[in-house]
């Protein structure tokens, strides 16, 4: 599938801004799934300086400093992306959780090195008690890893209610799990805790998924499109490697979602993340849109 | 009690030495320590240690008396100092108006017994933490860089990606190698029972004890500087030349590719709040280094600079006391306040070099002691020299088995940090044991088992003499271009309950210094000084940071702030305490409580009681309590003296400390009488005075003595305006108390005597107290030095102006003039009252624009920055 992609972020300021300085993971990268077409971030004002790189992930990120004083920043990625359909292994078929566990663990020294960095826990994705239990249930002894992740992606899916005003963006694993409720980045963090919690790899993805059509129902959409979304992989053993699942729309991500980074949590891989001096309280606004090209 | 220790220093404290001892009577020594232990001045035989022989000989001839009366020196000279390190309590928060009181203060206690160690076994120490920086060396390059380490299996992935300080955005992913990250280095040695030193804990964020130790050795000069000589001491001083030379090394080459002739170093420290601020004005000294803190750097370009009052100036190096994670908000945790937006950038750009290198407390992780050896192998070609005490990563099967086997003989600890309490299996109820051993095996690869070690002792002055006690040593190592150095000695350290794995600076204990003996008599030779360029003279620092100079100006409004309070205090209880106020009294109380209302010291309501009331005697007596006026303008003093610190000589702060310390102690408390607060006045105004007088008279007369200076104008001629305007509310009604008091509190009664008797006229008492420049207490002198001040700061330009200053006296002249009859009606009086009292109400609001104005030119950029997408 085929797409063109515009994210816009307005931040308006009460006052000036004297000095700021961001970074940015925005730019789309190419993967085994994903080849970017075109990509553009542009910034208003404009950057004198904006230099990218790659971050320890291997993700594309830019920084800026806007060094003129301004009451508004808008950062805008225009995109375009073909994204293929994932052959997605039967879920039946892959290695018990356990195996996978272990080959993590490896006795101190994992073969699969680069992947055992996802086992250990990150600051915002830490598990809380209740979430080890939760995962239980789905985690069976013997039980192949993607059917239980699968399993585990539908419960969340079916436990927790999709709610903007439920949580912000520093909610903790252990409150979404109280309240059972949240957003498509607290779904994603509490999944990557309660996976982890038990030696598995999980990473948090950022990206973008298909916006509504036309020609569908209203209502019938997927969950997350008018901002960026966020999403989940685990790690289903060597053959299998990194899948992705979307808890939010109890999915297996496939050629509906566009990868913009990864990382171990939302702080790794933030789209916008900035430090101003001045400015007061602010405002922000965000537009996605993922069209298909037919 | 029969230790050999104890019978062989009695002896050589009473006669001579190297007599041998009876054999141990008991396994354990008087305090608890067990017999095996080494000792490091007594040989098995119970004979005295060559290279001890020459301290020995000194310590007798002090006798116990002697060394206590020496003991006792040395504490009084480091408190005099103000030698301390902070109990280390971040407040949660700092911003808001009320400055958060400082961390309680530890005095450093230093052991008047240092620990002596002979040429040859400190060479063996030297080669060992030499080699051992190297490997730790290479070790953060690879783990920062390619990571061949961990495809290798010669790191345990989790002990990088499990680790807190493996800073992900300090790795190179560019391909380009990392440069030097590990510039300075400390371990912490114990010598066990066989005699072998081995390494306890390496410390490679920004480790600490480098001043101390120096600190340390300057005292141990004045109280046994002959010893030194006599035991042919080596001297540290070399250490610090090395280092000094090696930072501007680092700077980063100019474009045309050659080094900065006199590159600018800062010493970037996260402020008094931490448990070594003393250490870092110390080494910034030393070094030479700008005192600086993240908010006085800012990134610009790339580039990382200073923010003067001048302007922004470029830095080359930054040395570093902040613990990586803070270092840039944008980068690395967005909730820092500490650090600099951007700099990770700057080094990445390779703009500037940051010593050590950011992340690079990776490889203090105690686990890594089970790895190091196979890694100098592997790293260096060599087997590991120095060994460090025997360690199981319990994230492995077979070392958890041997952890459990012999749960009994281990100290557990957190595998990654050292901020964590070790904790000793053997002390344990069995209960506890085994819901340890559970807790172990269901995180294995979160903790390390070390084996229990018998440290070993050394003389110390205990209460009763000198006693055996057990010791750490604390060395320091710093790069010498490709190369390392080691600190001759350094720091010792007595841990508290004979626990040498809970020795951290932060839980205390006493210090001792170490002497090394020198090998022959050849002198030190240190590179570095000779090669560095002749200096052009200069006779101003000229590039004062805007933070400082911003504390300064608020240090020197305070200290003023003080006295004027102190004085309109002064002046209404002495009216109060006499057994009988008479009416005249009452109404110059009432004057008085006025003008303290109007300075924001007595709130409305008691500041209109009648004074012969209770809530007005209450109040009077409570204002320097914590929630008041002056009780927080005597915290800001704490505060802002301790900030500025860096500032003012050695003997200067002796002074400060001293006076500050005398000013904490007899604080009336909330409920204290009038009088105890009439004594406390008087006290203040003292302080205040020496204050003045010492930085009057020791202050170079640049901008920093420019700000203190003008921030005491200033707020001193708002008082002026302020008293003198609460003093004509009664002119005409009983105009001689208003004269009265306006003299008394701008302490020009006298002047005003010796002028013109007793007889009291409103133009000559106006004309002393506003238009009279050479009265250091009117108004007209302020406004004169203020614009002279403002005319030579480096802004001059910008308002506010010199002129402007001068222009707020003008109208005085002619309003003064008009007093200037022989007869004044009671009505006409009133009138004239009015008047005055507009203009002065006038000219002090205008003198509030001035410092705002100043403020806007030049601390406008001490703002603190704010970080969002991240953390909001």
């Amino acid at each position: 599938m085929r797409y063109r992609l515009r994210h816009t972020t307005s931040y308006s300021y009460s006052w000036a801004v004297d000095i700021s300085h961001h970074m940015l993971h925005l730019a789309l990268p190419d993967l085994p799934r994903q080849r970017v077409k075109t990509c553009t971030v542009s910034t208003s004002p404009s950057a004198g300086r904006m230099s990218e790189q790659q971050d320890h992930f291997g993700n594309r990120v830019a920084y800026l400093t806007l060094g003129e004083s301004h009451t508004r920043f808008d950062v805008e990625l225009r995109a375009e992306v073909e994204v293929d359909p994932v052959q997605a292994p039967d879920a039946d078929s892959t290695p018990s959780w356990e195996s996978v566990r272990d080959m993590l663990a490896g006795d101190g020294f994992p073969v699969p090195v680069a992947e055992s960095e996802f086992v250990h826990d990150s600051p915002m994705a830490l598990p809380s008690d209740e979430a080890l239990q939760y995962v239980l249930t789905s985690f069976t002894p013997g039980r192949p890893v993607l059917a239980a992740a699968r399993d585990l992606t539908a419960r969340i899916f079916r436990d927790f209610r999709y709610d903007p005003a439920a949580t912000e963006i520093f909610t903790p694993v252990a409150v979404v799990m109280q309240k059972r409720a949240g957003v498509c980045q607290d779904f994603a963090h509490l999944e990557i805790a309660m996976l982890r919690g038990l030696g598995l790899a999980a990473r948090y993805v950022s990206g973008y998924i298909r916006t509504l059509r036309a020609t569908d129902a209203p209502g019938s959409g997927l969950r997350g499109a008018d901002a960026s979304h966020a999403w989940i992989s685990v790690w289903c053993g060597p053959a299998h490697g990194w899948i992705d699942l979307d808890p939010t729309n109890n999915l297996i991500c496939s050629d509906e979602h566009v990868t913009a980074a990864i990382g171990r949590d939302y702080g790794d891989i933030s789209p916008v993340r900035g430090v101003v001096l001045g400015g007061g309280p602010h405002r922000i606004g965000v537009a996605v849109e993922l069209v298909p090209l037919l | 009690m029969n230790s050999p220790l104890q019978a062989t220093v009695s002896a050589a404290m009473s006669s001579s030495a190297a007599q041998p001892a009876p054999a141990p009577a008991s396994s354990r020594l008087p305090n608890g320590i067990p017999a095996e232990a080494y000792d490091e001045m007594v040989t098995g035989q119970g004979l005295i240690r060559g290279h001890w022989q020459p301290l020995l000989a000194t310590l007798s001839e002090l006798g116990p008396a002697g060394l206590a009366e020496r003991a006792e020196r040395g504490r009084q000279y480091l408190e005099d100092e103000g030698v301390t390190y902070n109990l280390y309590e971040l407040p949660d928060g700092t911003g808001g108006a009320i400055a958060p009181p400082l961390p309680e203060q530890r005095p450093w206690r230093l052991d008047p017994v240092p620990v002596l160690l002979s040429a040859e076994e400190w060479a063996g120490i030297e080669a060992g933490l030499i080699q051992r920086a190297h490997l730790l060396d290479a070790l953060l390059r690879d783990l920062y860089g390619p990571m061949t380490l961990l495809q290798e299996q010669r790191v345990p992935p989790a002990l990088v990606y499990g680790h807190r300080d493996f800073l992900r955005a300090a790795r190179r992913t560019d391909g380009k190698p990392q440069g030097r990250m590990l510039q300075h280095y400390a371990a912490e040695l114990v010598r066990g029972p066989d005699g072998i030193w081995r390494v306890i804990a390496d410390r490679s964020q920004a480790p600490a004890g480098a001043g101390y130790a120096l600190q340390n050795r300057r005292v141990m000069s004045r109280l046994l500087g002959q010893a030194l000589r006599q035991c042919r001491v080596r001297p540290l001083n070399a250490y610090f030349e090395y280092w000094q030379a090696d930072l501007g090394n680092r700077a980063p080459k100019l474009q045309s590719g050659v080094q900065p002739d006199n590159p600018r170093v800062v010493l970037l420290t996260p402020g008094p709040y931490n448990e070594a601020y003393f250490e870092h004005i110390y080494l910034a000294r030393e070094l030479g280094a700008t005192l600086v803190e993240g908010a006085d750097l800012t990134m610009r370009e790339g580039r990382i600079f200073l923010k003067t009052l001048a302007g922004l100036e470029p830095v080359d190096v930054i040395m570093r006391r902040l613990d990586g994670e803070w270092c840039d908000p944008l980068e690395l945790r967005a909730d820092s306040t500490l650090g600099v937006v951007g700099l990770m950038q700057a080094v990445r750009d390779g703009h500037v070099s940051v010593s050590n290198a950011i992340g690079s407390g990776l490889a203090g992780a105690p686990a890594l002691h089970a790895f190091l050896p196979k890694l100098s192998q592997r790293l260096m070609g060599q087997d590991l020299s120095m060994p460090s005490i025997a360690t199981w990563w319990c994230g492995q099967s077979y070392a958890l088995k041997e952890v459990e086997n012999n749960f009994d003989k281990m100290v557990v600890r957190g595998a990654y940090g050292l901020n964590d309490q070790p904790i000793v299996v053997a002390s344990l109820p069995d209960a506890e044991k085994v819901s340890l051993l559970a807790q172990l095996k269901a995180h294995p690869a979160d903790y390390v088992a070390q084996e229990r070690i018998v440290p070993s002792v050394s003389p110390g002055l205990g209460e009763n003499g000198l006693e055996p006690q057990p010791i750490l040593l604390r060395v320091q190592v710093v790069a010498d271009g490709d190369d390392y150095v080691v600190m001759p000695g350094g720091l010792a350290r007595v841990p508290a309950h004979n626990d040498p794995f809970g020795a951290t600076l932060q839980r205390g204990g006493v210090n001792k210094d170490v002497w090394v003996v020198a090998k022959d008599q050849s002198p030190t030779v240190i590179r570095g000084s000779s090669t560095r360029q002749r200096l052009a003279l200069r006779r101003s620092s000229g590039t004062l940071q805007s933070r400082v100079a911003d504390d300064l100006f608020w240090l020197g409004r305070s200290v003023e702030r003080l006295d004027d309070g102190a004085r309109l205090l002064r002046a209404v209880l002495s009216r109060l305490v006499g057994e009988f106020a008479s009416a005249r009294d009452m109404v110059e109380m009432a004057v008085l409580a006025r003008a303290l209302a109007r300075c924001g010291i007595l709130d409305q309501r008691a500041a209109a009681a009648p004074p012969d009331s209770a809530l007005f005697a209450g109040s009077i007596t409570r204002v320097c309590s914590s929630g008041q006026l002056l009780g927080q303008t005597l915290d800001g003093i704490e505060r802002l003296a301790a900030v500025s610190r860096h500032r003012f000589s050695a003997d200067m702060w002796r002074m400060f400390n001293h006076l500050l310390g005398e000013l904490r102690q007899s604080r009336p408390t909330a409920n204290g009488d009038a009088d105890a607060m009439l004594e406390f006045c008087d006290q203040m105004i003292r302080a205040t005075a020496a204050i003045a007088g010492m930085l009057s008279e020791h202050m170079t007369r640049g901008s920093g003595w420019r700000f203190i200076d003008f921030g005491r104008r200033l707020e001193r001629a708002v008082f002026i305006t302020r008293s003198v305007s609460a003093a004509t509310t009664v002119l005409g009604a009983s105009s001689d108390s208003a004269f009265r008091i306006a003299l008394e509190v701008s302490d020009s009664t006298l002047t005003y005597r010796r002028r013109y008797r007793a007889s009291l006229q409103a133009s000559a008492v106006f004309d002393l107290l506003l238009l009279d420049a050479s009265n250091p207490h009117a108004l007209a002198f302020q406004l004169h030095a203020m614009a002279q001040h403002l005319d030579a700061m480096p802004n001059s330009e910008a308002p506010p102006r010199g002129s402007d200053c001068l222009a707020l006296a003008r109208p005085f002249t002619d309003l003064v003039a008009l007093f200037d009859r022989d007869e004044i009606s009671r009505e006409e009086m009133v009138q004239l009252a009015a008047r005055l009292r507009g203009s002065l109400d006038a000219a002090g609001d205008a003198l509030m624009d001035v410092s705002d104005q100043l403020s806007r030119t030049y601390f406008s950029h001490v703002q603190v920055a704010r970080s969002f997408g991240f953390g909001s």
